[in-house]
């Protein structure tokens, strides 16, 4: 049996497997590098339990893995190019970050929270977000 | 104007003449770009995806256009406005940031030359870029930067338009054949970029449009391609084009109603015999119609027959100027309220929640409406619905409370968007395909709370396995499945895990897969391809392999799907 929250393990017939927060949270950052619309990561912030707190140059900054009962559920922290459809953009990581994960892993993940922390304005926009 | 010796500088009037050149290319194209993508199932979105922020960035253009603005620069900053509010999907994202710094680059002014518009490709490429941390070349960004890059080394000989435009889209035709040396999943799948495609294909119609009429001749939407040069690949286009401007330029699209999928062949034959310079595209779930007709009355006739109408639009080609700028603006006024079908339970008693399901099929749609889901919104695999669909749907029912099932992994999340813009109280419960949804209405209860309720349904989810049998688009190894172009594939949970031989092959691989041989109940959802003669034989050799589980045959009526299977 799996201790709740920690690690998600999957069961084979010659042993089973445990993947930590930190290796999905790894998969899931490779993700978002590529997700078009997502310029930065942000804190995670007062999300309750769901806060995975990192230092500020870890790759896995903004991104939260909560494993539980075999699933696992990743809430995101994310700044966004100024001037892109949020919530299309949202969508789009929410896909591909399942997509990542479920690929590398073979298992499933429930849901992807996307929190937008701030929008990103480039250089010849004044204003900072 | 087209009789000046060069086209030197393009107006407003040209500028969105050319836009709607390059919209109705990609338009014509979508399905292709469709096509490319690189997973092999039916599964079709980024020519869709492209084309509907297209036309969400020329509606906003002709409204604009309508109500006196002539300036490039303003019309561009409208494009880009509309292209944002409408983007669809990822490429859809994509290609409103391309339009976005390609209104930034042109900047305020009247008229643009070539100079202006290499400058403006350039902001294009480079706002394309800005908004994503690691940019993957191979793909759309590819293309418009080396576009740019080639306008702009012609830009540097001289400021005359149309060899800027055709060097850009000399650089994006070349860097488009390229993609597949980029990404190596193109070259598995054996395609070339499905986005680069789409950029490739609005520059082309921007090209053809500017060969063929001048940029700075003020004109109608689609009507004035004809006349021209060729372009070498656009000859197709030309021909579909004609040059007779006579009568009414009808637009329409037909969707399906109730569920039924919409044969497309004989629509489309049955259309283009009412009319001049016909283009009908679509599929089993869309279809769009542009014909020029001296009746467009017949068209319209014809075409209610088989479907829902949306986006009516019929110019008079004589009248073209206004007609057109009016005619744009009234269609984005009348949304897609035809894709939705919602009934409200006669009897006017509301008990307990209501529920809204999404699922294309005559038979799967029987099949909601029978355990209870009052809304039926169209849309599966081929056709995601959007947010707003999905709202009218929550909304035109009565009561007060939703529960919404998605019924496919890609709807779930707009469905979630829903929850918040409306002051319903709505629950998601995120079935993945149709059987879990069937699985899910089952455990309703009426009588019970919603929280109650959507506990229970999803709870009820999880004890469903649902398999799928289609067959793949083209070759191409995903996940390690090798699979050739028309082999029946089976996909379990939306992964492909098993290619066989025939579909008999795939079910009993497929089942092999879900531990059938300690379930209880399989249930068969034959599609519309699959006589009901066809599904018996299946379920009876089936049997064979698996005697001690009850195979249940439903007719389905889904499109692209020969079965989907649950098993539990």
């Amino acid at each position: 049996m799996l201790r709740r929250g920690r690690v998600a393990t999957a069961s084979g017939a010659t042993g089973k497997v445990e993947i930590s927060r930190a290796a999905i949270a790894s998969i899931a950052h490779g993700a978002l590098m590529e997700s078009y619309g997502v310029v930065g990561m942000a804190p995670s912030g007062l999300r309750g339990n769901l806060a995975y707190y990192l230092r500020q140059d870890d790759p896995r900054r903004g991104i939260a893995v909560e494993v539980s009962d075999e699933q696992i559920t990743i809430t995101l922290s994310v700044i966004l190019e100024y001037g892109v459809r949020i919530s299309e953009v949202a969508q789009n990581v929410m896909g591909s970050v399942k997509f990542a994960v479920e690929r590398a892993l073979g298992m499933k993940v429930v849901a992807v929270n996307v929190y937008v922390q701030g929008l990103h304005f480039s250089d010849d926009v004044k204003g900072k977000g | 104007m087209s009789s000046e010796p060069t086209h030197t500088l393009c107006d407003g009037a040209g500028l969105v003449a050319a836009l709607d050149a390059a919209g109705a290319n990609l338009e014509r194209h979508a399905e292709a770009i469709n096509a490319l993508n690189v997973f092999p199932v039916p599964d079709g979105d980024t020519g869709k995806n492209m084309l509907l922020t297209m036309q969400a960035a020329l509606a906003a253009v002709h409204a604009a256009a309508s109500e006196g603005t002539t300036g490039t620069g303003d019309l561009a900053a409208k494009l880009a406005r509309g292209a944002m509010m409408g983007s669809r999907g990822n490429s859809g994202v994509i290609l409103s940031q391309i339009l976005r710094g390609f209104a930034r680059g042109l900047g305020g002014e009247e008229r643009f030359g070539g100079l202006a518009l290499a400058t403006a490709l350039r902001e294009a490429s480079a706002t394309a870029y800005r908004a994503v941390q690691q940019p993957v070349e191979g793909t759309m960004l590819t293309v418009i930067r080396v576009a740019a890059e080639a306008a702009e080394e012609e830009a540097a000989r001289g400021d005359a338009l149309l060899p800027v435009l055709d060097a850009a889209l000399g650089g994006a035709r070349a860097a488009l054949a390229r993609t597949p040396e980029l990404l190596a999943r193109l070259r598995e799948a054996g395609v070339v970029d499905a986005g680069g495609q789409g950029v490739v294909s609005l520059l082309e119609g921007a090209a053809l449009f500017a060969h063929g009429e001048g940029l700075a001749a003020s004109a109608g939407v689609v009507a004035p391609l004809g006349g021209g040069r060729e372009l070498g690949t656009m000859a197709g286009f030309l021909d579909e084009h004609g040059e007779d401007e006579v009568g009414y330029c009808t637009n329409v699209m037909i969707l399906p109603r109730e569920g039924r999928p919409l044969p497309f062949p004989e629509i489309r034959e049955r259309l283009l015999a009412l009319g001049e310079s016909g283009v009908v595209v679509g599929d089993e779930e869309i279809i769009k119609i542009h014909i020029h007709t001296e009746n467009p009355g017949a068209i319209l006739s014809e075409a209610v027959r088989w479907g829902e109408l949306d986006q009516i639009r019929i110019d008079n080609m004589t009248y073209q100027v206004q007609a057109v700028a009016e005619g744009v603006q009234g269609a984005t006024a009348t949304a897609p309220a035809a894709t939705m079908t919602a009934t409200d339970p006669s009897d006017g008693a509301i008990t307990g929640p209501q529920i809204v399901a999404v699922a294309s099929g005559a038979g799967l749609i029987a099949a909601l409406r029978g355990l209870g889901a009052a809304g039926i919104v169209s849309g599966g695999q081929t056709m995601n619905p959007s947010t707003e669909e999905l709202l009218r749907a929550v909304e035109a029912l009565p009561g007060d409370e939703v529960i919404l099932l998605p019924n496919n992994g890609n709807v779930i999340l707009t469905a979630r968007q829903v929850v918040g813009l409306t002051s319903k109280r709505v629950v998601v419960v995120p079935s993945r395909s149709v059987p879990q949804g069937i699985a899910a209405l089952s455990a309703l209860n009426f009588d019970a709370a919603l929280d109650e309720n959507a506990a229970t349904m999803a709870e009820a989810l999880g004890g469903v396995r649902s398999a799928e049998v289609t067959y793949a688009v083209r070759s191409a190894t995903i996940e390690g499945v090798a699979v050739t172009e028309g082999q029946p594939i089976g996909l379990i949970d939306d992964r492909l895990v098993y290619a066989g031989s025939s579909v008999e092959d795939v079910l009993l691989g497929l089942l092999a897969r879900t531990d059938a041989a300690s379930a209880e109940l399989a249930t068969l959802y034959r599609g519309a391809d699959v006589t009901e003669e066809a599904g018996r034989a299946m379920v009876e050799s089936l049997q064979v392999h698996y005697p001690d589980l009850a195979i249940e045959l439903v007719e389905g009526g889904q499109p692209h799907y020969d079965y989907l299977m649950s098993v539990e």
